[in-house]
C-alpha cells in the first residue's frame, strides 16, 4: 500500500519552476531514498508532502489524506527533520522536546522527552541549554523532535549534515531500525549517497524539479544497462584501451589504474572483448563483474545527456 | 542511539492532534513570556522603565518648575507616560515575534507542528500583552506615589490599566499581524516604532494646532491620543465615564480593526514570509 504519493506536482518561486510535474509513490515500510543535485526540488518535495507548502498544481496524499485539504492532519501523522532548522537556544534539550511534544499533544510530554533524549544519545545533556549543543547533537535533537509524537512516516532531508563519521553510523542504525523494526516509513533525502546506499529500499532520482528514475537498486541498475560491468586487469592498459574502443557493443570503456573498466551492452561484447586481447596478445590477469555504486548511478541519471534522453519518463 | 518505539506510545490525545485553540495558544505564550518577559530581555525592559518612571517622578516632585504643576496633572502625566512606555515594549516585542523566529529558522519546525496558525499568534499576542502588564506593574508603585492623598489615584491607576490594556492590545495585534507577513524581525520593529511615533506625535503639537481640524482629525486617528485625552479628561478635569465613550469607542474600534488585520495575517503565515 502507497503511504505517500504524489501525482504531477508542479512548484515555480517567482516565474523559476521547482518541481514540473513530479510523481512518486512509497510503499509502507519503506526507507525511501529521495537522491537529486542541488536545486532539483527534494525540499521543496518535503515541504509540499508535509504540508508547509501548497503546489501549484497536482496532488500530493499522505497516510491516505489528501495533504492540500487536510494539512494538519498529515501534520499529526508525519515527523519532520527540515534541511536547516533553527532551535530556542535558551531552552534545554529536556524543554525543547516536551514543548514540541505538549504541542502534539502527547500525554507525560516530560517523560516522553527525556526518554527520546536517551534514546538519541542526549540523556546526559538533556538539562542543558540547546545553544551550547554542537551541531551534531542539534541534528540529533532535531531528529528526537521529529519522532516526539511517534510518527508512523518520518521525512528526514539531510538528517546525516553535520554529523561526524560515528555520528552518522549512529543516524543510519537509527533510520535502518526504525524502518526495519518499528514499521516507519522513512523519506529520506540526502546528498550522502555512500551512506544510505545500504539503507535505502527504493531510490528516487529527481533533476531539475523532474522524477529521473524511481526504484529498487536493481531497476536503477538495469537502467544505466544493468550491472553489465567489467573490470579487466590487464598486462598494457593503453593498448587495451585502444582495442576496447573498437569493439560494438560496449556503451563506455575507460581506465582505473591499472585496470579497464568497460560498460556492456550485450553479453557478446564481453565476448568479442576478450578474444580481441588475447589475440592481441594482451595478458589477462583477472576478469571481474560488478555492478555500479548507486553514486556512479546516480551521476548518470543525473548527468545532462543522460537526464535529457530519460526526460519525461517517471518510471 | 536507539530505535525508539513509536507506536504504542501515541497517547489517544496525540492520535486527536494537538490540544485545543485556547490550549496550544497558552503552551505558545507560556514559552514566548518565558522567553522574553522572564529572560534577559524583560529584565531589561523593567528596568529601563522604572529608570524612566523614575526620572520623570522625580522631577514631577522635585523640579522647580514641574512641581508647580497640579498633582492631577503629574499623574496624568505618569499614566500617559506608562501606556506610551508599554506601547513601545510591546512594539518591540511583537516586531520580532513572528518575524524573528522565521529569521532563526525556528518558524518551520513550529508551522510542522499541528497547531493551528490562529492559536500560534494568539499565544505570540498573549505574551505581548504579557510585556504591558509587566510595565505596569512596574508603573503602579510611581502612580500611587505620585498620587498620594488624592482620591483620583487609585481610580487612575484601574483607569490607566483599562485604557492601556486596550490600547496596547490594539497595537500588539497590528504589529504581530505585520510581523506574520514580513520577512525581517527588525524591519517590522522600526516600522512599529514609527507608527508609535506617528500615533505619539499629536502630544507634540501646540495647543492651537491641537484645537485645529488638523489636531481634531489627528487626536481622533491616533488609539494613543485617545487613550492620553480620556486619562487627561478622568483624572485632571474629573469628567464622568459615560463623557469617555467616545475615546473607548474608538479604542475598540482599533483594537477590533487590529484583530481582524491580525486574523488576516495569521492565515498567510508562511515559513518564508509574506505571500
Amino acid at each position: 500500500m502507497k503511504t505517500i504519493e504524489a501525482s504531477g506536482l508542479t512548484k515555480g518561486y517567482g516565474g523559476r519552476p521547482a518541481l514540473s510535474g513530479l510523481s512518486l509513490g512509497v510503499e509502507e515500510g519503506d526507507v525511501f531514498g529521495f537522491l537529486g543535485p542541488n536545486g532539483a526540488g527534494k525540499t521543496t518535495t518535503i515541504r509540499i508532502l508535509t504540508g508547509l507548502l501548497e503546489p501549484d498544481s497536482g496532488e500530493a496524499r499522505v497516510a491516505g489524506m489528501d495533504v492540500s485539504a487536510h494539512p494538519r492532519a498529515v501534520k499529526r501523522a508525519v515527523g519532520v527533520l527540515p534541511e536547516s532548522q533553527g532551535y530556542y537556544g535558551w531552552m534545554t534539550g529536556e524543554e525543547y522536546l516536551s514543548y514540541f511534544a505538549d504541542l502534539y499533544g502527547v500525554r507525560n510530554a516530560g517523560r516522553r522527552a527525556r526518554k527520546l533524549l536517551d534514546e538519541v544519545g542526549l540523556g546526559e545533556r538533556g538539562g542543558s541549554p540547546v545553544g551550547g549543543y554542537s551541531r551534531g547533537m542539534r541534528q540529533r535533537l532535531g531528529i528526537a523532535r521529529a519522532m516526539v509524537h511517534s510518527p508512523k512516516i518520518l521525512f528526514l532531508d539531510e538528517p546525516s549534515l553535520g554529523l561526524d563519521p560515528k555520528g552518522q553510523r549512529e543516524m543510519n542504525d537509527l533510520i535502518r531500525r526504525l524502518g526495519r523494526d518499528e514499521g516507519v516509513t522513512v523519506f529520506l533525502s540526502s546528498h550522502l549517497l555512500s551512506e544510505i546506499e545500504d539503507l535505502c529500499t527504493r531510490f528516487a532520482i529527481v533533476r531539475e524539479g523532474r522524477l529521473v528514475a524511481e526504484g529498487d537498486r536493481a531497476e536503477l541498475e538495469a537502467r544505466l544497462g544493468g550491472g553489465r560491468r567489467l573490470r579487466l586487469e590487464v598486462s598494457d592498459l593503453e593498448k587495451a584501451l585502444g582495442f576496447a574502443r573498437c569493439v560494438t557493443g560496449l556503451a563506455g570503456v575507460r581506465g582505473e589504474g591499472d585496470a579497464l573498466i568497460v560498460e556492456l551492452r550485450t553479453d557478446e561484447a564481453a565476448a568479442m572483448l576478450l578474444r580481441l586481447l588475447v589475440m592481441e596478445r594482451i595478458e589477462v590477469y583477472s576478469m571481474q563483474r560488478f555492478a555500479p555504486s548507486l553514486e556512479e548511478i546516480f551521476l548518470g541519471l543525473t548527468d545532462g545527456q543522460h537526464a535529457q534522453r530519460e526526460s519525461g519518463v517517471a518510471r | 542511539m536507539s530505535a525508539p518505539a513509536t507506536r504504542d506510545r501515541l497517547s489517544p490525545l496525540a492520535e486527536a492532534g494537538g490540544g485545543s485553540f485556547p490550549g496550544d495558544a497558552l503552551l505558545v505564550a507560556k514559552k514566548e513570556v518565558k522567553e522574553s518577559i522572564f529572560g534577559v530581555r524583560g529584565s531589561m525592559w523593567a528596568v529601563v522603565s522604572a529608570l524612566v518612571l523614575s526620572l520623570m517622578s522625580y522631577l514631577l516632585l522635585t523640579d522647580a518648575e514641574l512641581s508647580l504643576l497640579d498633582q492631577s496633572e503629574m499623574l496624568y502625566i505618569v499614566t500617559s507616560l506608562s501606556v506610551g512606555l508599554g506601547m513601545l515594549v510591546t512594539g518591540i516585542l511583537a516586531g520580532d515575534s513572528v518575524a524573528g523566529e522565521r529569521e532563526r529558522s525556528t518558524l518551520e519546525s513550529a508551522l510542522l507542528s499541528p497547531i493551528r496558525l490562529g492559536s500560534m499568534v494568539a499565544g505570540k499576542v498573549g505574551a505581548v500583552l504579557a510585556g504591558w502588564f509587566l510595565i505596569f506593574a512596574v508603573s503602579a508603585p510611581y502612580i500611587l506615589v505620585v498620587g498620594a492623598g488624592s482620591t483620583v489615584a487609585l481610580p487612575a491607576l484601574i483607569y490607566t490599566f483599562v485604557l492601556g490594556t486596550l490600547c496596547v492590545g490594539g497595537f500588539a495585534a497590528l504589529v504581530v499581524g505585520m510581523s506574520s507577513l514580513a520577512r525581517s524581525g527588525r524591519g517590522v520593529t522600526l516600522g512599529a516604532l514609527a507608527i508609535f511615533l506617528g500615533m505619539a506625535a499629536p502630544t507634540l503639537l501646540g495647543t492651537v494646532l491641537q484645537k485645529s481640524w488638523f489636531g481634531t482629525v489627528y487626536n481622533a486617528l491616533s488609539p494613543f491620543a485617545q487613550a492620553r485625552l480620556s486619562l487627561d479628561s478622568v483624572i485632571v478635569d474629573k469628567e464622568p465615564l459615560f463623557i469617555q465613550l467616545p475615546h473607548i469607542a474608538a479604542l475598540v474600534g482599533f483594537a477590533a480593526l487590529a484583530v481582524a488585520f491580525l486574523a488576516f495575517a495569521a492565515r498567510r503565515i508562511s515559513f518564508e514570509g509574506g505571500e
